[in-house]
Order: C-alpha cells, then sequence, then structure tokens
C-alpha cells in the first residue's frame, strides 16, 4: 500500500514537473533574424542571453538567411504567423514591409529620448530601429591604384575594372548604391551608371562575395560600410582598408525591429522591443554587427576611430531605388 | 536438430530479406513524397495573387527570353566541356594504372560538396585579375595589365561549370568503360578497323548510355546555377534562375516568380524526357559479369605525354582553384605570410564539433535513405514480371521521374519547405536532401543494375525465394560497388548544402555549410576557406575509403 502511494506520489510529482515544464517551454519568444545576427560571433546568442536573464523567458532565434528572406518569410507566414518579433528589416524594406501588413506598430518604451529623430523608421513606430550604417566605398590603400575624391570620381575611367559592385537585386549595400547614386543624382541617375558601367568588374551575388573578392586583392574597390575598416583594425590589426567619405554625402542603413502581427507572445515582445534600445542591448552591437548603435550613450571600441563620419546625410527613397533596379540591370546588360 | 535450425535460419533471413525489401519501398516513397509536396506547395502558393507592387512591372517577356536564351547557351556549353574532359579522363582511370589515379576519383566527389560561392571565389583567387595565374605571367613577362581577364565571361563561366562538373561524367563514364569487353575492340583491330573505328562502332555505344547521363547531369546542374553566374558573367548577366532570385527575393513578386519556375520547369523538364528517350533506345549495356583485366600501365612516349597534358590541364583547371581556397585560409590580412590563426579560430569555435557531427551524421543518412529509394527502384524495374516491366519500366516512370529533383528551382523547393514545416528538425532535413540528391544515387544503381546480364537476372528469380530475395542474394552483391558510389556522391552533396538547412529553420542545428556560409557572411573569409577545406576533405576521404573497397573487391 505504501508503495503503491509512493508511486503515485512520484508519477503526480513527474506530470507536474511536465507540466510546469512545457507551460514554461509555452513562454518561449521566437525571433526572425538574418544569419549574420544569429550567428555565434553575432549579437544574437548574447541578446538572447541576457533577455532571458531579464524576464526568464526563453528566446529562441531563427535565421532565415538574409534580411529579404525574413521578410519573405513573414509575408508567407501571415495571418499565423510563427515569429514573435522580426529583426532586420531595413529602411530599404520598411515599406514593403507595411504594404504586406506582416508587422504591428509599437512605439517602445524611452524611444523618443534614445532614437535621434533621423534614424526613426516610421512615425507610427511600425518599426524601431537598433543600429545603423552609412554605406561607402572602402579602398585598398595596398593596391597602388589612388583612392576616388568623390562619386563623380569614381566613374573616371582610370579606375576601369577596378570597382566590385553588388547585383541590387540580390544584396542589399547593392540596393544602397542604387539609392545613393538616385540620392545624388536624381533623374540623370542613369547617365552616371553609364559612365560607371566599365569601371564595374563584376556585380557580386551578396556582400560576402564581393567583399571576398575585394580582401583577395582582385580589385581595390567595393562598396560597403564606413565601419568596415574598424573590423579590420580591430580582429586583423590592420589599416589598409579605408573607407572614402565623399562630399556629395552618403546614404544610410537602418536595420530595424518589429513586432510580427498577429503574434501569440505580444507581451514579450513588446519586452523585447523595449530591450533592444537599452544600454545594456545596445552595447552588444559594435563589436558584433559592426554598425552603429541607435543609443548614443553606448561608448565606442576604440577601433571605430578607424570607421569615418559622413559629412553629409542623404535620405534613401527605396521606392525609386526598387523601381530603377531593372533600368540599372537592362543598362548593365547592353 | 540441424534440419530445423536450418528452415529456422531461412525464415529468420527471409524475414530480414522482407524487412529490408519494406525499407527500400518505404525509402522510395518518403524521397518521392519530399520532392512532389514541396513543389506543388511552392508552385501554388506563388500562384496565390499577393499584394501588388508598385513599381508598374514594364514587360517581362523580352527580360526572359533573354534569360532563357542564355541560360541553356551555358549550359549546354558547360555540359559539352565537362563532357570534352571528362571521356579522356574516363578512358585514363579505366584502362591504366598510374600515379595519382585513385587521388584523380577521390577528387571527383569534392566540387559535389564544395559549394558554388566558394567554386567561383576558388576561380577567382586562382585566374582572376590578381589571381595565382595572372601574377605568375605577369612577373614572368613583366607586364603591367593581367593578361588573362576573360574570367569574367561567358567563356569564364562554361569553364569554371565545365571543371566544377566534369568528375562526375568521369566517375560515371569511367565505371562503364571498365565493363566494356576488351575482346571485342581487339577482334576489331585485328580484321582491319582503324583504332578509332573501332572505337566508335564498338566502345562508344556501350558508353552511349553513361555519356548521355552525364551529360543530362551536368546541363541540369549548370541551367540552375546562381552564385557563379552572377559572380563571373560580368555587370547585368541573368539567367532564369537570377530572374526568380530576383521576383522571389527582392521583388517579392510571387505570382511573377511562379511565372519564371514554370518557364524554367518547361525548359528543363524536355532534357530529362530526351534522356529518358535516348537511354531507352541506347538499350541496355550488356557487360559481362566477370571481372575486368588488370590495368596496364602507361606505355610508350605518346601515351605518357597525353596523360601528363591531361593531368596538367585537371591540375590547373580544378586542382589549382581548389587548392588557392585552401590557401586563402592561411592567409594573413595584411598580405604578409601565411599563418594558422584562421585555422585555430575556426576548429576553436564552439559551433565546430557539432557542426563535424551533424554534417556527418545527416549525410549518412541521407545516403543511406537515397541509395535504398534508387536501388529499390531499380531492382523493381527488373525483376518485375515483363508486363509489369513495361509499365514500371517505362522509359518515363524509370528514367525520367528520378531526374525531375534536378528540373527544379531550388527556391521554389524552399518556398514548399517554409509553408509546409514551419519549424523543421533534423529528420526533415534528410528527407529534404535526400530528395535533392537521390538522383545520384539512383544514376549508379541504374548504370550497375543494366551492367548485369538479363539471363543472370532471370535464372536468380528463378531460383530464388521471391523478388526480395533476388534482389537481396543477386544483384546486391553484383552492383555493391557502384550503390556505395552513389551514396558516396549523395553524402557530399548533402555536406554541401546550405540552403535547405537556413529554410527549414531547425533548432540549435549546426552544420559544417552553415557555418561556412555564415563565416561568409561577416568578413571571416579565411575561416569560411578552413570550413570549405573541412567540407572537402570530409568528401575526399569518403570517397577515398569507397574506392578502396572498390579496389580491393575487383582485385
Amino acid at each position: 500500500m505504501r508503495h503503491l502511494l509512493f508511486r503515485l506520489i512520484c508519477g503526480v510529482a513527474l506530470c507536474g514537473a511536465l507540466v510546469a515544464q512545457s507551460s514554461k517551454g509555452s513562454e518561449e519568444l521566437v525571433v526572425y533574424a538574418y544569419d549574420s545576427f544569429v550567428a555565434d560571433w553575432g549579437p544574437g546568442p548574447e541578446l538572447a542571453r541576457r533577455f532571458e536573464r531579464l524576464t526568464g523567458c526563453r528566446v529562441r532565434l531563427v535565421s532565415c538567411g538574409d534580411a529579404g528572406q525574413v521578410l519573405s518569410r513573414a509575408i508567407l507566414e501571415r495571418g499565423k504567423p510563427v515569429a514573435d518579433v522580426l529583426v532586420g528589416i531595413d529602411n530599404n524594406l520598411v515599406a514593403r514591409a507595411r504594404r504586406e501588413g506582416i508587422l504591428e506598430p509599437y512605439k517602445p518604451a524611452g524611444a523618443d529620448a534614445i532614437v535621434p529623430a533621423e534614424l526613426r523608421l516610421a512615425d507610427d513606430w511600425l518599426l524601431t530601429p537598433y543600429d545603423w550604417g552609412y554605406f561607402a566605398i572602402i579602398h585598398d590603400a595596398k593596391s597602388g591604384v589612388r583612392a576616388p575624391r568623390s562619386l563623380e570620381d569614381l566613374a573616371s575611367p582610370e579606375f576601369a575594372k577596378k570597382l566590385v559592385m553588388m547585383d541590387p537585386r540580390t544584396s542589399t549595400p547593392g540596393a544602397g548604391f542604387l539609392a545613393w547614386t538616385i540620392a545624388v543624382y536624381g533623374d540623370r541617375y542613369l547617365d552616371y551608371w553609364k559612365r560607371l558601367r566599365p569601371n564595374i568588374l563584376t556585380l557580386a551575388p551578396g556582400w560576402d562575395a564581393g567583399y571576398a573578392l575585394f580582401t583577395a586583392g582582385e580589385a581595390p574597390l567595393v562598396i560597403s560600410y564606413t565601419t568596415s575598416p574598424a573590423y579590420h583594425l580591430e580582429t586583423e590589426k590592420t589599416d589598409r582598408y579605408r573607407a572614402l567619405i565623399f562630399p556629395e554625402g552618403h546614404v544610410a542603413q537602418i536595420e530595424g525591429v518589429g513586432i510580427a502581427k498577429g503574434s501569440r507572445h505580444r507581451d514579450l515582445a513588446r519586452r523585447f522591443v523595449d530591450f533592444m534600445l537599452t544600454e545594456e542591448a545596445q552595447s552588444i552591437l559594435p563589436l558584433t554587427q559592426w554598425m552603429y548603435p541607435v543609443n548614443r550613450a553606448v561608448p565606442m571600441p576604440d577601433s571605430y576611430r578607424a570607421a569615418p563620419r559622413a559629412g553629409k546625410s542623404l535620405t534613401l527613397d527605396a521606392e525609386r531605388a526598387q523601381a530603377a533596379v531593372d533600368a540599372v540591370i537592362d543598362l548593365l546588360a547592353r | 536438430m540441424p534440419d530445423r535450425g536450418r528452415r529456422g535460419r531461412s525464415r529468420r533471413f527471409a524475414a530480414f530479406e522482407s524487412a529490408i525489401a519494406a525499407f527500400g519501398l518505404v525509402a522510395l516513397l518518403a524521397v518521392l513524397a519530399s520532392f512532389v509536396v514541396p513543389s506543388i506547395v511552392g508552385l501554388a502558393r506563388a500562384f496565390v495573387p499577393g499584394v501588388p507592387t508598385p513599381t508598374g512591372a514594364p514587360s517581362l517577356n523580352g527580360r526572359i527570353l533573354r534569360a532563357l536564351r542564355f541560360t541553356v547557351v551555358e549550359a549546354a556549353f558547360s555540359a559539352l566541356l565537362a563532357l570534352a574532359v571528362g571521356l579522356p579522363g574516363a578512358w585514363l582511370v579505366a584502362r591504366r594504372d598510374f600515379c595519382g589515379r585513385r587521388f584523380l576519383l577521390s577528387l571527383s566527389g569534392v566540387p559535389l560538396c564544395v559549394p558554388p560561392a566558394i567554386v567561383a571565389l576558388a576561380f577567382v583567387l586562382f585566374f582572376g585579375r590578381s589571381g595565382v595565374v595572372n601574377d605568375a605571367l605577369m612577373r614572368l613577362f613583366g607586364l603591367s595589365e593581367p593578361p588573362i581577364g576573360a574570367l569574367y565571361s561567358l567563356a569564364g563561366i562554361v569553364v569554371a561549370h565545365g571543371f566544377y562538373n566534369f568528375p562526375v561524367a568521369l566517375r560515371t563514364i569511367s565505371r562503364a568503360w571498365e565493363r566494356v569487353p576488351r575482346e571485342e575492340s581487339e577482334a576489331a583491330l585485328v580484321l582491319g578497323a582503324t583504332r578509332f573505328r573501332a572505337f566508335r562502332t564498338v566502345v562508344l555505344p556501350r558508353l552511349a548510355g553513361s555519356i548521355l547521363s552525364s551529360a543530362a547531369l551536368v546541363y541540369l546542374y549548370c541551367f540552375f546555377s546562381f552564385v557563379i553566374i552572377l559572380l563571373l558573367g560580368g555587370p547585368g548577366g541573368t539567367t532564369l534562375e537570377v530572374e526568380l532570385y530576383q521576383a522571389a527575393r527582392s521583388d517579392l513578386d510571387f505570382a511573377r516568380a511562379g511565372l519564371i519556375a514554370l518557364v524554367e520547369v518547361a525548359a528543363a523538364v524536355p532534357v530529362v524526357l530526351l534522356y529518358a528517350a535516348s537511354q531507352a533506345r541506347v538499350g541496355h549495356e550488356i557487360g559481362p559479369a566477370a571481372l575486368s583485366p588488370p590495368r596496364a600501365r602507361l606505355s610508350g612516349l605518346t601515351e605518357r605525354a597525353c596523360a601528363a597534358g591531361y593531368l596538367f590541364l585537371v591540375g590547373v583547371f580544378l586542382v589549382g582553384p581548389l587548392a588557392s581556397v585552401v590557401v586563402r585560409s592561411f592567409a594573413r590580412s595584411d598580405g604578409a605570410g601565411l599563418s594558422l590563426a584562421a585555422w585555430g579560430r575556426f576548429l576553436s569555435r564552439p559551433s565546430f564539433l557539432p557542426a563535424l557531427a551533424t554534417t556527418c551524421l545527416v549525410g549518412v543518412f541521407a545516403a543511406i535513405l537515397s541509395t535504398a529509394a534508387g536501388f529499390f527502384l531499380v531492382a523493381a524495374g527488373a525483376l518485375s514480371p515483363p508486363r509489369a516491366r513495361a509499365t514500371i519500366a517505362h522509359p518515363f516512370a524509370d528514367r525520367a521521374v528520378p531526374l525531375l529533383p534536378l528540373a527544379i528551382s531550388s527556391v521554389i523547393l524552399g518556398f514548399g519547405w517554409t509553408l509546409l514545416v514551419p519549424r523543421g528538425n533534423i529528420l526533415v532535413l534528410v528527407l529534404a536532401q535526400s530528395a535533392l540528391a537521390w538522383p545520384f544515387a539512383w544514376a549508379q544503381a541504374r548504370a550497375a543494375v543494366d551492367r548485369v546480364p538479363r539471363p543472370v537476372v532471370e535464372v536468380a528469380l528463378v531460383c530464388s525465394r521471391g523478388r526480395a530475395d533476388a534482389a537481396i542474394r543477386v544483384l546486391l552483391p553484383a552492383t555493391s560497388r557502384s550503390l556505395l558510389s552513389g551514396a558516396a556522391l549523395v553524402f557530399a552533396i548533402s555536406a554541401g548544402e546550405a540552403s535547405l538547412p537556413l529554410v527549414l529553420s531547425i533548432d540549435g542545428l549546426e552544420t559544417l555549410s552553415l557555418l561556412l556560409f555564415r563565416l561568409a557572411g561577416s568578413y571571416r573569409f579565411a575561416e569560411a576557406s578552413a570550413a570549405a577545406t573541412v567540407v572537402a576533405l570530409l568528401s575526399a576521404s569518403v570517397f577515398l575509403f569507397q574506392d578502396a573497397e572498390r579496389k580491393r573487391s575487383v582485385s
């Protein structure tokens, strides 16, 4: 009889533990992000750890590929989203995200104080910016080729086949550069591209392939971010790669985090967005994302002295850039 | 009592055979379902009208036709080059013994497992404007501009594709060549035919099947190529796959993506059907089941010179680029000298060992599943009664269906998987990869079973307890070497594949290919090169092991 009672108590305890475990498991925040965010050396794992310590709830980081695929996946899941939080939709994609109706607006605590006006992605806070960076041409100082002095200079004949560009169809920096040329040249951007065409060695499918070509010495110029030299200074102790600041101004990429519409853990998702703006979270970003955190209170590491600030800031017109992609590709193919 | 014991043992063995047959059937149904279901789901979703984009899409027909023309041209030339390089290599490997023969064979799996981005990078590192070749030539001749600039053009694409894929052709054709009876060509020579005529009339028909199947495989692979086209194609180059990527991933215009996917399928399926029809006409390559005579060593100056020339060609166009990737992993960022820093960082990453373990696990299971499915289909076709054989072995079912996975874009499959499986696990990954890779295992099984003479099969059927018994006791041992070869190919493909693990979003999954992709996307190219080297070594060792088995069973 006592044996039976003992077994019964154990059974109940076990069931209780299982139920407790599963109910704890149900408090899990699903975060979709792009691949380098989720990597070991990216900000994702540490952010997840700190958030879990703060709230006691689990964070499940899911890599979708790149930012475009985060959006694409959210669209495919529209109506019954698996994700609670979407990380990586930037100023290039925000209009499309709005059109597809996959985000719900939320203004995080302290947003007015922390996020400067020029970095706001949406007035209704459909997305909350968490980091940003200027697009810039990176120059290899050891190449023997002189550095171009401006966007216009980049198109001069002496740089023939010296520029690695990324395909605007398949890569964010590629689309960013196109938006940059539109911001500077307005309607005459196609003329600029006609002059630039002989200088383009190749249109790499993604930043990784293009930048790999650049660091392999294949070409002395590549489109990337002003913060790229900081990476090289920090990890490789070299200042060989210099970001060039152009007098015409630069456009910025601003990355945002948003709450998936129809998320099942809305409160937890809101807490996560709040958390992303805090110093605790933002301080992880400089050495993992190699972008500037939006929170100015975060001290920047020493290697960021290699990352120059742009003199003039231009706005990125994503819709116009998107419409221009076909025209530019047709021009380049001729 | 001996009688009862033997009957008991044979009963247990019969049960074991039925279990294996059942596993084969389940494997076949699993890989077929894992291909058909996501494809349909992906294509169907692509037709659901989405939110129209305000770009006012321009007339696409011109673009799509241009892309189609370019895709067909580059795929055709790449297949031709792969055959042109693979054929002499196949003769060399099948008929001659020379040092480096095993190395050449084990090299054949490496291109399959190295991601296309690394291949493209490899060619750039070797043939690029500041690559090894141009560097050497500039130094040698004191030039100021790199002499070889053709890398970023159609020629560059075809060379990269051709050399990336020729090992598959070499492997497939050499196996068939090993079985071509030498007596027949020798008899032709005795009767007065020239060597070329003997080759054309005696040997070539025997090889026709393997040549056509290699050509079809390479063509289909190059048809869907994406990274190599964009990186080496120069500005503005476009193929159907690139257009599909743009529509699906950048414009998020799923309707247009669906249209392009259908054009792709419409262009690729005829190749599959043509291949199937040609195989049926070529007929079975009935080769003797007897062991082939031992390979001779290279004799004569011409033979040695040609072999050396060929090996040099392979060295320059395949080994060289791949070696540059390995060297890149030892590179220091300030360009001065070599260092082990990247390797140290890579091997000490916490995710390295789990990634290695998962890659091996998934690869082995995918190989087992694919080989079981391929062998079951081929054996069922060979062992069925004639009337059933007329339907099962019908050219379409028998030869076209297994190649269909090669005729659809991975973007659409990815869509399908995303919709079907919001949260994946390792089993789903194994199924998804098997669905894509089993055609290779099937092709090897097909070629091997075709070599078993029909009378042998019929006697086996008569003398066996049933079809499962005949398959396991007769067909399996006769084809085991080819099956292992197919399994090794599937392992290599699985090891290098990164898009499915991403699409399936499996909790906590680490594979070497994912790690490679991730490293490349965050400045860490030396480490990415180290990762690619590890994957290549893994696949090469699987091939080496498999070829050691092959050598042992032949001798």
